[in-house]
Parts: C-alpha cells; sequence; structure tokens
C-alpha cells in the first residue's frame, strides 16, 4: 500500500526512532527492519531515508558512528540519543491520541477494521 | 598515476589560435605587427592546457573516489556512476560528500551481498537504483539534511561568507551603474546668462561694439618703444630692478634677432608686459621721469589716440554687455571666453596714462574727460554680470578715481574746473549700484552641478570624476581606477570615498546652492560695519549652509572680500568728490572748513561721504596747512589717520590695521 508522501513524512520518523529505540542500527538494515516491521506498508524510497536520518542527526535525536566489522566492512550505525527518546515518548503520545480521537470519529471502525 | 601529457588539446588550442590570430593579422592590414599573432596563438595554447588540465582533474578526482571509498569497487558500474552522479549533484564539502558516498555505497554493497550470480547482481542493482529515488532530488535531501547537520560556528561562517559575497555583489551592481553614469546636459546656462545679462533695449545703446573696436584698434608697442625700456629700465625701475633686468634681456633677445628665441617666452606676450610695466610706471614713478621718456611715451599713447577715443564715445552709451560664448558645442559656463578684460585692462592703462600727460600739458579738461570715461568704462565692464567682469570693473573704477586724486593733488586747477570736475563725478556715480550682484555666478554654481553630477538615478545623481577634476584640480586622474590609485598613493582614501559614495547628489547640491546664492545677494548689500554690528562671518556662515559639500567649497567664491571690495571703491569715489569740495571751498575762502557739515552747509557737497567700516562720515580733519580725510578701514577703528606703508615706503591702500587715507596723498618729489 502507497502512503501519501505527506502522511509518511510527519511518520517517518516517530518509525525509525520507535525501530532505533531497541538497538543500533546501520541504513540498509534500519530499511529492512521497516519494511519488515510495518508488513511492509511502510515503505520510504530507500534514499530518503539518509536524509530523514541526516536530518534526526542534525536534531541531536539520533547519533552515528562508523564501525568495522569482523569481515573488514565499514557501516555507519545509528543510535538514539536521550534527547530522541524524550521525542519519540512525545510523538508515541500525540499518535496514542490521535488514534483515539479518529477512533471515536470513526465509530471505532478504525481499530475493528 | 600515469599522466597524460596535455598534448592534443594543446596543439589544437595552437593551430586554433594561430589561424585566428593570422586572420586578425590580415584584417588589421599588417598594422598589428603581428601583435594577434602572438597572443591568439598563446590564448590558444593556454586554454588546451587549461582543458587538459580539467580533464586530468576529473580523472584523479574519479580514481580518488574509488580510494577513498573501496565498498564502490564491488558494485557494478551502474550502481557506481548512480552515487557518484548523486554526490556530484550534492554540491557540497568533499569531506562530507565523502562520507555519503561511502554510507550508499555500503547501503547498495549490503543490498546486494546475497546475490549469487553476476546477472542476479546486475538486475537487483538496476532494481535497486531505480527505488531509490530520483537522483537529483536525492541530492538536494542531502545536501540539506546534511547543512542541518553542521555546527553553528560552521553555520555562522558560511552565512558570513554568504553575506559578503552578497554585499560584494551588491557593491559590483552599484559600481558598474556608477562608472556608467555620465552627466546630461538639459540646461543652457550660457544663454541664460546672455539673457540675464542683457537689457531690453536697442543694440545701439550698447557700448559692446565701439570697446570691441578699440581693443582692435589698439596698437602693439614697436620695436624702439621695446627698445627703450630695455636701455632705461635701470633708471624707471620702480625697485623690481631684478624683474625688469630679466624683460630687458628678453626684449634684447627679441629684437637682436641672431638668437633662438626662448621657447618659454612668447613675443607678444613679452610686448605686453612691457607695456603694463611702462603704463605702470607712468602712474607710480611719473615724477622721476625725464622730459625725453615721458615724451618718448606720449609718441606711444598719440599712437593710441584712435583706439581711446572710441572708449570715450563707447563710456557715454547708457549700457553695457557682452554675448558670452563657449567654444565648440558644450555650452558650459566653465568654458565661456573672456579673451575682452585683459585688453579692457590696457586700454584702461592707456587711458590712465594719457590723462597724466594731458595733465603734464596744462590740458586739464582732457585729462579729466579721459578719466571720466576711464570710470564709466569700469561701471560698463562691471554690468558684465559674472563676478570677474565686477572685479575688474571695479579695477577699472580705482584707477579712474586714484588717477584724478593724483592729478588734483599735484596740479593747480582752478575752483571753476574742480566745480565742473566734481559735479561731472557725482553724476557719474550717482545712480550706481556699487554692491556686487552674484546673480550670473549663481549660475556657474548650477551649471556646475549639472555637469558634475550623473543624471538622477535612484532618487540622486553622484560626483563625475572627470569634471570635478577640471573644476578643482585636485587630481589628475580621469578614471575611476587611477582615481582610487591616485588616492591611495597620497593616503587620501577616506577623502575619496566621501566624493565617491557620500557626497550629497545632485538635487540636495543644487538646492544647497540656491541658499548658498540667496544668502551671498542677502549679505551683498551689507556694509562692513553692518556685517561687524550684526556678527555676520560670511565666510563662517556659507560653510554651514554648505556643510561639508565639496563641490560647492570649490566653486564657492570669498564673498566677503568681493563684498568689501565694492564698498572701498564707493567709499574711494565719494572720498574723491569730497576733496574736490574741500579744495573747492580752500580756494574760495583761503581756508578749510572745520567739519565736513560745514562743507554741505556752503552748498559744496551733496552728502557726508559714507565710511562703510564705521557706517558714519569719512573722517575728516583739518590740519595746519592741509586736511587729513580718511576711512577707519579694517580694524574699524579710528587711528588718527595712521598711514601703514609698504616696504618699498608706498601707501597701503586699505591696511587690516591703521586707516584707509584718501588726502593728504604722499608730497611731490
Amino acid at each position: 500500500m502507497k502512503f501519501e508522501s505527506q502522511l509518511l513524512k510527519g511518520i517517518a520518523p516517530v518509525a525509525v526512532l520507535e525501530i532505533l529505540s531497541r538497538g543500533e542500527m546501520y541504513g540498509y538494515e534500519l530499511s529492512q527492519a521497516l519494511e519488515q516491521r510495518s508488513g511492509e506498508i511502510l515503505t520510504l524510497g530507500k534514499g530518503t531515508l539518509y536524509p530523514l536520518l541526516y536530518n534526526l542527526e542534525a536534531k541531536k535525536l539520533v547519533k552515528a558512528q562508523w564501525q568495522e566489522t569482523q569481515s573488514g566492512r565499514r557501516r555507519r550505525y545509528y543510535s538514539i540519543t536521550s534527547k530522541g527518546k524524550s521525542e519519540l515518548a512525545r510523538q508515541k503520545a500525540q499518535l496514542k491520541e490521535l488514534t483515539t480521537g479518529l477512533d471515536l470519529v470513526f465509530g471505532g471502525a478504525l481499530t475493528t477494521a | 598515476m600515469k599522466i597524460k601529457i596535455p598534448l592534443p588539446a594543446v596543439v589544437l588550442g595552437a593551430v586554433i589560435g594561430l589561424t585566428l590570430g593570422a586572420i586578425f593579422e590580415y584584417a588589421s592590414l599588417g598594422e598589428a605587427d603581428g601583435v594577434f599573432l602572438i597572443s591568439l596563438t598563446l590564448a590558444g595554447i593556454i586554454i588546451g592546457a587549461l582543458i587538459e588540465f580539467i580533464r586530468h582533474r576529473r580523472a584523479v578526482g574519479r580514481a580518488a573516489s574509488s580510494s577513498i571509498c573501496p565498498a564502490l569497487k564491488d558494485l557494478p558500474a551502474d550502481t557506481v556512476e548512480f552515487v557518484e552522479r548523486i554526490i556530484s549533484k550534492m554540491r557540497y564539502r568533499r569531506n562530507v560528500r565523502d562520507d555519503v558516498m561511502a554510507e550508499l555505497a555500503t547501503h547498495f554493497q549490503e543490498a546486494l551481498k546475497d546475490c549469487k550470480t553476476k546477472d542476479e547482481k546486475q538486475q537487483k542493482a538496476r532494481q535497486l537504483v531505480t527505488d531509490f529515488g530520483d537522483v537529483k532530488l536525492l541530492a538536494v535531501l542531502l545536501r540539506r539534511a546534511k547543512k542541518r547537520c553542521r555546527p553553528l560556528w560552521r553555520t555562522v561562517i558560511a552565512r558570513t561568507a554568504q553575506a559578503i559575497v552578497i554585499l560584494f555583489a551588491c557593491f559590483v551592481v552599484y559600481l558598474v551603474w556608477f562608472l556608467t553614469g555620465k552627466p546630461v546636459i538639459t540646461t543652457n546656462f550660457v544663454a541664460q546668462l546672455n539673457q540675464l545679462v542683457h537689457p531690453a533695449v536697442d543694440e545701439s545703446l550698447n557700448a559692446a561694439p565701439l570697446y570691441k573696436k578699440a581693443v582692435d584698434l589698439y596698437k602693439k608697442p614697436s620695436d624702439r618703444f621695446l627698445l627703450f625700456f630695455a636701455e632705461n629700465y635701470e633708471q624707471i625701475s620702480d625697485g623690481s630692478v631684478v624683474r625688469d633686468k630679466v624683460l630687458a634681456e628678453g626684449i634684447r633677445d627679441l629684437l637682436a634677432g641672431d638668437k633662438e628665441p626662448d621657447p618659454n617666452q612668447d613675443p607678444q606676450e613679452l610686448r605686453e608686459k612691457v607695456v603694463d610695466r611702462m603704463t605702470g610706471l607712468l602712474a607710480s614713478k611719473y615724477h622721476e621721469l625725464k622730459p625725453q621718456q615721458k615724451s618718448f611715451i606720449a609718441k606711444w599713447i598719440q599712437e593710441q589716440k584712435e583706439a581711446l577715443d572710441i572708449v570715450n564715445q563707447g563710456s557715454r552709451k547708457p549700457y553695457y554687455w557682452h554675448q558670452y560664448q563657449s567654444p565648440g558645442e558644450d555650452d558650459t559656463m566653465f568654458s565661456i571666453l573672456l579673451p575682452h578684460l585683459s585688453p579692457f585692462r590696457r586700454l584702461a592703462l592707456a587711458l590712465r596714462s594719457r590723462a597724466r600727460l594731458s595733465a603734464e600739458q596744462g590740458r586739464y579738461e582732457d585729462a579729466f574727460e579721459d578719466m571720466k570715461s576711464c570710470y564709466r568704462f569700469g561701471q560698463h565692464v562691471k554690468a558684465g554680470g559674472i563676478l570677474i567682469d565686477q572685479i575688474v570693473g571695479i579695477a577699472i573704477e580705482a584707477v579712474a578715481v586714484q588717477t584724478l586724486t593724483d592729478i588734483i593733488h599735484d596740479h593747480e586747477i582752478d575752483s571753476a574746473g574742480l566745480a565742473v570736475l566734481q559735479r561731472d563725478l557725482e553724476q557719474v556715480i550717482a545712480n550706481e549700484d556699487f554692491a556686487i550682484t552674484f546673480e550670473a555666478e549663481r549660475l556657474f554654481a548650477y551649471d556646475a552641478v549639472q555637469m558634475c553630477f550623473t543624471e538622477d538615478r535612484l532618487g540622486s545623481g553622484h560626483l563625475y570624476i572627470p569634471l570635478v577634476r577640471n573644476l578643482s584640480g585636485s587630481t589628475s586622474s580621469d578614471s575611476f581606477g587611477e582615481f582610487i590609485f591616485e588616492a591611495i598613493s597620497r593616503k587620501a582614501l577616506k577623502g575619496a570615498v566621501q566624493v565617491l559614495f557620500l557626497h550629497p547628489g545632485k538635487k540636495q547640491t543644487r538646492q544647497t546652492a540656491e541658499r548658498l546664492y540667496d544668502y551671498f545677494q542677502q549679505v551683498a548689500i551689507k556694509t562692513p560695519a553692518q556685517l561687524k554690528a550684526e556678527a555676520i562671518d560670511i565666510e563662517e556662515e556659507a560653510m554651514k549652509i554648505i556643510n561639508g559639500n565639496m563641490l560647492l567649497q570649490i566653486l564657492m567664491p570669498a564673498a566677503g572680500r568681493l563684498g568689501e571690495l565694492s564698498y572701498r571703491n564707493k567709499a574711494a569715489a565719494e572720498a574723491a568728490v569730497t576733496v574736490l569740495a574741500l579744495l573747492r571751498y580752500r580756494k574760495d575762502n583761503a581756508l578749510y572748513p572745520e567739519n565736513l557739515h560745514e562743507l554741505v552747509t556752503a552748498g559744496y557737497l551733496k552728502n557726508l561721504p559714507p565710511d562703510p567700516y564705521s557706517d558714519k562720515p569719512l573722517v575728516y580733519r583739518k590740519t595746519e596747512d592741509s586736511f587729513l580725510l580718511y576711512s577707519v578701514a579694517g580694524n574699524f577703528q579710528d587711528d588718527g589717520g595712521k598711514v601703514i606703508r609698504n616696504k618699498d615706503g608706498s601707501a597701503q591702500k586699505w591696511p587690516d590695521t591703521g586707516d584707509a587715507v584718501f588726502w593728504p596723498l604722499k608730497k611731490k618729489n
């Protein structure tokens, strides 16, 4: 399913922060995790993931670090910061309220569908 | 790394340059002397070398990106190109781009690591590239995101640099506007000047054609006249022996004819100098001239009879106006020609000489007629309007008054003769407006504003350097670059910046000029005593009005001193009338009056002569066998008729200390 870009643009950073809150990941791994955990509903254009990550980094919600694997490959790992965690908690609370509100509007149709 | 020799492009550039050079040489018909051939060939070689250099840099860059990012080596060519295109379009700092490239390469490497065959890898790579998104949009998003990541200090530096670039760009735009602006001549101020000085009367009433005729008839001094000076300069020189010796040597060289003429000495100018000296000496050393010398000068004066009689004739005309003209097509006030003033001065001096000689021969009426003509001639020249005309006119009037006074001092003239002279002199000065007028000078200022500013743009024109240079002579630079360079070398950059960018604009300067000349006209009618009483310092007040406007500072006349000059002339003329009345009184009553009131009461004088330095009558004191008549002069104090003398013993006419004594004159030798 393809989401409207504006809707996805608003949700994607929260989704990325949520995934990173469970552990550090590098870009490709993160894109795979996002797809898998959203049941392939949240499919960001692969290229747009990196600008998104850099924006989160600029806001100091995530931090990045190059690491070398045992096989000698270099990967840039992203991890959530404490500021990121706070932001995630705030965003999640807002989403929850939004969902509750929308559910009431739709008469429970959103959660039962 | 193997570096290619940049031969192909260099050779191609040289060939193209050579061909173009040959074409231009042909077009210039060989007048360029091979300049085009050499310069265009060299330019071709340089451009070719540059092309090769850029190619080489690109090749090195590609090799470098592989070395910076080893992950790229394992990727299919399409993917590598895709990543490189994104990175190249990012247009950001190299280290950031390298970082992003390494991350993107890692992304693709991870995505393709499970592919078993080369074909599978190629196919998946194509799919990944397609899914990755638009190169240009991605590059923009990456650049923006990375910009947000940079630290504050780097942002500050970047914004500062951007601001500097923008400011510089604005400066360049301003400079282009500044340098391309030129003044536009919209008003013909020469025509306005002619309109101003031309009264609405018939041309036949104008004295100017007669004066022009007199100038044409004025005889240049003969060789005999020059030789006379050369042989006698030591006897007749009045303290300027060294200067006269040089003049005499110049004359001998000129007349000898066997020597190369001095290229710095114009023969005509030399002759005129001799005449000036001779007529000057005739006035100042009249009593020391031997009869033979006087007779020699009389012969020369006789030669000028026709010219001088025409001046007399012209002086009786009621009007005088000069048709001002400027050469060429520019019609600007600053290029108008005033060739008439110097010959006018010579005619006045010749009249003076003739009057002195006439008086010597007892022909007083002729002498007085010449001097009255001379005075009227001065009045006419004053009416010319522009300041230099007025100054020359005042000087001619002063010559007439001084010569008259000298003659009545040196000769015994009967009461009737004095009465006629007094009556005529009173008539001549009766309706004269002695105050300096600045109306024509105002047109000079307006024309200067028109010439020296570019046409109004964005509400204000700026100064135009080449014409400011012409006016002030403060710089020899025509171009903007030269002007700045000269300012730097003179350590006067601040002043140059002020002239170029901070100087009041055209409209403001014009308005200030209007205010300034209104002020000059307003104070020109005030006597020095009135100015002192009202504590008016004209120069200081003018500087306040100008308020640092450099152009108006350059143009500003010494209005205060000029006003004084006109009032001095008035005082001298009225003093001459008073002296005549006093001499008549004595002849009729065998003694001088006790005061000037007696003179008026007895009907010898119509009014008391005002002293412009006190706004009271001139000071009169009866002495044992004569009288004192003087103005308190520049220090506004009555110093008892104290004469201040120059080093050569001559009296200062208007000293800043002491008094301006009109009578008695220096005693006969």
